[in-house]
């Protein structure tokens, strides 16, 4: 190579060298003002849409307050569609910056790399090659780094992670309960005294519909005399009250919404309403109900503790006394031709769902019985009924907790505890209502507009041909329940006709009726029964010797949810309000 | 010197269009949603065609091959690198750095631990592949095939010689990543390395703010210090090393006899040319072999005592499977010690599972945690011990050569050696 030829060359790489760093600089700069403008763009994200966002927000909550406000559903829709343009174009540049800095910082490396290779000299070693000194000191300094990493290493296992977390076998043994096996917890449910001493369930305790001590007669609406409180429901429901201590419960219901309410018992003041939206494993399944049962029959029950509630899309759920939602789930929308009603029961820390659905030969029925404060299922078996209206009550007979329920075609009673079937009765059939009572000895079961069975209690298995007492066939009632004080046992047609029997033999003592209709269930309070009137009348009479009306008062608004009677006050859920009578 | 003036228009052109595409308006700006507008019916995309599985294996297979025949036959760095290119852009940005041979070491742990999970086929040859080129041929898959390797290659503009003891310490990391990735797939916590693949950002355009900076940081740190997360995390490439040790074929750095020339001394970037050694004194002998037997004995005392370091983390790391942290919230929620819930807790609450059950399950984790743990700690002291044990033995070499385990099969310093441009003709055998 001659010394012009090499000049030549020389000034080749030059110019290449000089073009390759040229481009790596401006493409640099590029890559700077792409980084700025993405760092602009993410903030832009972070801080104006999110102010837009709660705008959008508020204007949404006032569209629903004000949805014939034209001018403000405008705004709404006008910032919505800002909102969304500002969104996508942020995308969009995110998009095609990170695209352009890519390109750019490529341009960057590939154009260093081009102009360090061109510009790259071959390495001249100098000194001497490595000698056994400077192997030896590579050597020792290996050894003590990696012994100071140990080092390091150890020290922050022992100060920074050591003993966090919870230890779950020493939980569960504190528990008295085995890894991964089930865990009996402690008593944790109400007393007998506590249940006798509050109406924890539809219909007051063992869902007999008697009532402890004694109760105003006679009130009035209008003067306020008798009436404690009185408060509005947000949403309609056929549910009954429930109340424990200081509390009250309701649930309400339409096609969009599940509610339960929480009332001050001193003073009817709500406390706090529980939302039963976004259930987990709720499908989209449409419910269909008759407007008589509406979305919300089934009445909620309490411990003292929780409120269970369930409603009739199959969502069940529980709060606690602040009004936090412990659990949610979907039993399934139940195929129920009137609409799901039956009321929850509770047993101990169980809450007892008779979950009845479909033809009896369907196997689709169940009775659930769940833990109250966490929903897991204790057991659940299958029922040969079809699909009924009654609620499930729990009483004790014969020292043994008794799960009672009725349903086309067999009255059916159930160990509480276990769940195992005792004995059952095929003595009902068609569309079943009542609820289940035990008195004097027998349970009573209604078929409606046929007839009641008295069924005795102490058989086991099939007990149709054995156990069926008696049976009373006149004017039989379709909806309400049977009231009974052990003596004798009172039914209630819907039509207001009252027929009193005999509990021993069944023999009908007296039958009264009554102008109006009747959905709400009776309830014993002492020697009086109190009836509530479709049309909104409470009506108090003795019973003992034949029907003897005591008052009548008016409450003027449509009522059908029974009653509940605690501590001197009677609470009443008209269509719209809840009332408290008492002194 | 002038750049000419096309080039000045052609980078002129390309920045314009760069910074364009930041600012620029939108062209097709989003619809706008008046009353009349019907929303158009979800249409879920359907799933990749288990061909292009194939494919992606086909493509792996290849790359390495070509790996094989251009650092064996041809000798080719230029080869290399536009071969790192193609997989960047295949394995990259195409395939979005998903399904990659690193990843899949958590689908194969998983799918040995929990036999309801089934790994894909093509995720298991993805994982196997590698290893049997690496048993034949070294490293191939980690010259070129390897996206994540490829990329930090090719940004490394300024190579900063880290000290060998450095370098050799901050490679117990990769083994302690091992570790635990290892140990998370098994116990079916989370696939630990994809989650923190620090490249996957930068492959698809975007991601989680923190994944990027990360990237970024990693990818600043590799143009100065090679693959820094080849050399000092990767858990895959603590495999390959091992494998590659072994490796039928290995890199030479010459084509023929080394004549000492020192040329390609600092050749290498990523530290993996080791030197010829000078002889020692007797008496430094008999030193080393003291400290050999101490190390040696020290070994199993550091499995132990890592295990042991594995069993007190155990708590802590058994917080990274979703049952325990659950049970955690959970306890938190019964005991008082928070007054909100969460949308897990809700949710636990609402699927029929009692609280003891939950705990009952978190306790058989966090026992899976306390053995795996002991393990993965007892792999991390072994590391530790043979790195003192390796630094302890007198190696005798007498010529320049590739470190078997560590060289990625790079190609750079084949043109320092002047054998090597003799035989490309690029110098006389005179010179």
């Amino acid at each position: 190579m001659d010394r012009k030829s090499e000049t030549t060359e020389t000034d080749r790489v030059g110019v290449y060298y000089k073009a390759m760093a040229v481009t790596a600089v401006i493409a640099g700069f590029v890559a700077a003002v792409l980084v700025v403008g993405l760092t602009v763009n993410y903030i832009q994200g972070k801080v104006v849409e999110p102010s837009l966002t709660e705008q959008l927000a508020g204007l949404k909550l006032i569209v629903k307050e004000q949805p014939d406000n034209a001018s403000v559903v405008e705004h709404m829709r006008q910032l919505d569609l800002e909102l969304r343009r500002i969104t996508f174009r942020r995308l969009d540049r995110t998009r095609r910056g990170s695209l352009g800095l890519l390109i750019s910082l490529a341009i960057v490396f590939f154009s260093m790399k081009f102009a360090w290779n061109v510009a790259v000299k071959l390495p001249c070693p100098t000194g001497d090659a490595e000698l056994p000194e400077t192997q030896k000191k590579r050597a020792l300094f290996a050894r003590r780094s990696v012994t100071a990493a140990m080092l390091i290493a150890s020290v922050w296992v022992i100060f920074i992670f050591v003993g966090e977390g919870v230890d779950y076998s020493e939980v569960l043994e504190d528990e008295g309960a085995q890894a991964g096996g089930s865990v009996v917890e402690g008593p944790k449910y109400p007393t007998d005294e506590e249940i006798k001493a509050n109406w924890a369930s539809f219909r007051g305790p063992g869902g007999l519909g008697i009532a402890v001590g004694e109760y105003l007669t006679e009130f009035d609406v209008k003067a306020g005399t008798g009436v404690l409180w009185k408060t509005a429901v947000p949403i309609n429901g056929m549910s009954s009250p429930v109340v424990w201590g200081d509390r009250v419960f309701l649930t309400g219901a339409d096609e969009q919404q599940r509610q339960v309410y929480c009332y001050d018992a001193a003073k009817g003041d709500m406390l706090w309403v529980g939302d039963m939206s976004n259930v987990p494993g709720r499908g989209d399944e449409e419910v269909e109900v008759m407007e008589d049962t509406g979305f919300a029959a089934p009445t909620a029950v309490t411990d003292g503790k929780h409120v269970c509630v369930i409603f009739a899309n199959g969502d069940i759920g529980c709060f606690d006394y602040a009004g936090k939602r412990l659990w949610a789930k979907n039993l399934g929308v139940p195929d129920s031709i009137y609409g799901f009603s039956a009321s929850l029961a509770m047993y101990q820390d169980r809450v007892i769902v008779q979950y009845d659905q479909g033809g009896s030969d369907e196997n689709r029925s169940k009775l659930i019985s769940m833990n109250i404060s966490t929903g897991s299922i204790v057991w659940q078996f299958v029922r040969p009924v079809a699909n009924s209206w009654p609620s499930p009550t729990v009483i004790n007979i014969d020292g043994t907790d008794t799960i009672l329920t009725c349903s086309d075609p067999y009255a059916i009673a159930y160990e509480a505890g276990s769940g195992k079937e005792i004995w059952r009765a095929e003595c009902i059939e068609g569309d079943i209502a009542s609820t289940p009572i035990y008195a004097g000895g027998f349970v009573f079961a209604i078929e409606p507009y046929s007839h009641i069975a008295a069924i005795r209690t102490d058989g086991t298995g099939d007990v149709t041909e054995t156990h069926i007492a008696w049976k009373g066939e006149d004017e039989v009632p379709d909806v309400c329940s049977p009231i009974s004080d052990g003596n004798v046992v009172i039914t209630l047609t819907t039509e207001g006709v009252l027929i009193c029997y005999s509990v021993a033999d069944g023999g009908m003592l007296w039958e009264h009726e009554i102008d109006g209709f009747f959905n709400a269930s009776p309830v014993i309070a002492g020697d009086k029964m109190y009836l509530i009137e479709g049309e909104g009348k409470m009506i108090v009479a003795t019973f003992d010797d034949g029907y003897k009306e005591v008052a009548v008062s008016e409450i003027g608004e449509v009522c059908l949810a029974s009653p509940a009677f605690v501590d001197g006050r009677i609470y009443i859920r008209s269509k719209e309000n809840l009332y408290c009578i008492g002194e | 010197m002038k750049i000419s003036s096309l080039g000045k228009i052609f980078c002129g052109v390309v920045l314009l269009c760069a910074v364009g595409a930041v600012f620029g308006a939108e062209r097709f700006p989003p619809p706008e949603f008046d009353s009349g507008y019907q929303q158009p019916t979800m249409v879920n995309p359907g799933a990749r065609s288990n061909v292009l599985e194939y494919v992606d294996v086909a493509v792996l297979v290849a790359v390495m091959s070509l790996t094989c025949f251009l650092v064996y036959k041809k000798r080719s760095r230029k080869g290399i690198f536009w071969l790192m290119l193609g997989s960047i852009l295949y394995f990259g940005f195409w395939r979005e750095g998903c399904i990659c041979s690193i990843g899949a070491i958590g689908n194969v742990v998983l799918s040995v631990f929990d036999t309801n999970y089934a790994i894909p086929l093509a995720g298991l040859l993805f994982f196997v592949l590698p290893l049997v080129f690496t048993l034949f041929f070294g490293r191939a898959f980690c010259a070129a095939a390897c996206p994540l390797g490829a990329i930090q290659d090719i940004v490394l503009l300024k190579p900063v010689a880290l000290p060998v003891w450095l370098a050799g310490t901050l490679r117990l990391f990769a083994y302690a990543y091992l570790a635990i990735a290892v140990l998370m797939a098994a116990t079916g916590s989370a696939f630990v390395i994809c989650r923190y693949d620090p490249f996957i950002a930068i492959f698809r355009l975007g991601g989680n703010v923190n994944m990027v900076v990360v990237g970024g940081c990693m990818l600043l740190i590799a143009v100065f210090v090679g693959r820094p997360y080849c050399r000092f995390l990767c858990p895959y490439g603590v495999i390959l090393r091992q494998l590659s040790r072994v490796s039928r074929k290995r890199v030479t750095i010459t084509p023929d006899e080394c004549i000492k020339c020192r040329l390609c001394e600092d050749a290498c970037p990523f530290g993996a040319i080791n030197r010829p050694t000078a002889e020692w004194a007797e008496g430094d002998y008999r030193v080393n072999k003291k400290r050999l037997g101490v190390n040696i004995l020290l070994l199993p005392v550091l499995v132990v005592v890592f295990g042991f370091a594995g069993y007190l983390l155990s708590g802590g790391a058994s917080r990274a499977h979703v049952t325990v942290r659950l049970a955690d919230r959970i306890y938190a929620e019964e005991s008082g010690e928070v007054d909100d819930t969460t949308d897990a807790s809700v949710a636990f609450r609402g699927t029929g599972m009692t609280i003891a059950e939950l705990y009952g399950n978190a306790a058989k984790v966090q026992k899976q945690f306390v053995f795996g743990s002991i393990l993965a700690g007892a792999l991390v002291g072994l590391a530790a011990g043979v790195k003192l044990i390796r630094s302890s033995i007198q190696w005798k070499r007498s010529e320049y050569e590739a470190d078997r385990a560590g060289c990625f099969s790079c190609g750079r310093c084949f043109k320092y050696c002047p054998i090597e441009n003799v035989r490309l003709k690029k110098l006389s055998e005179q010179c």
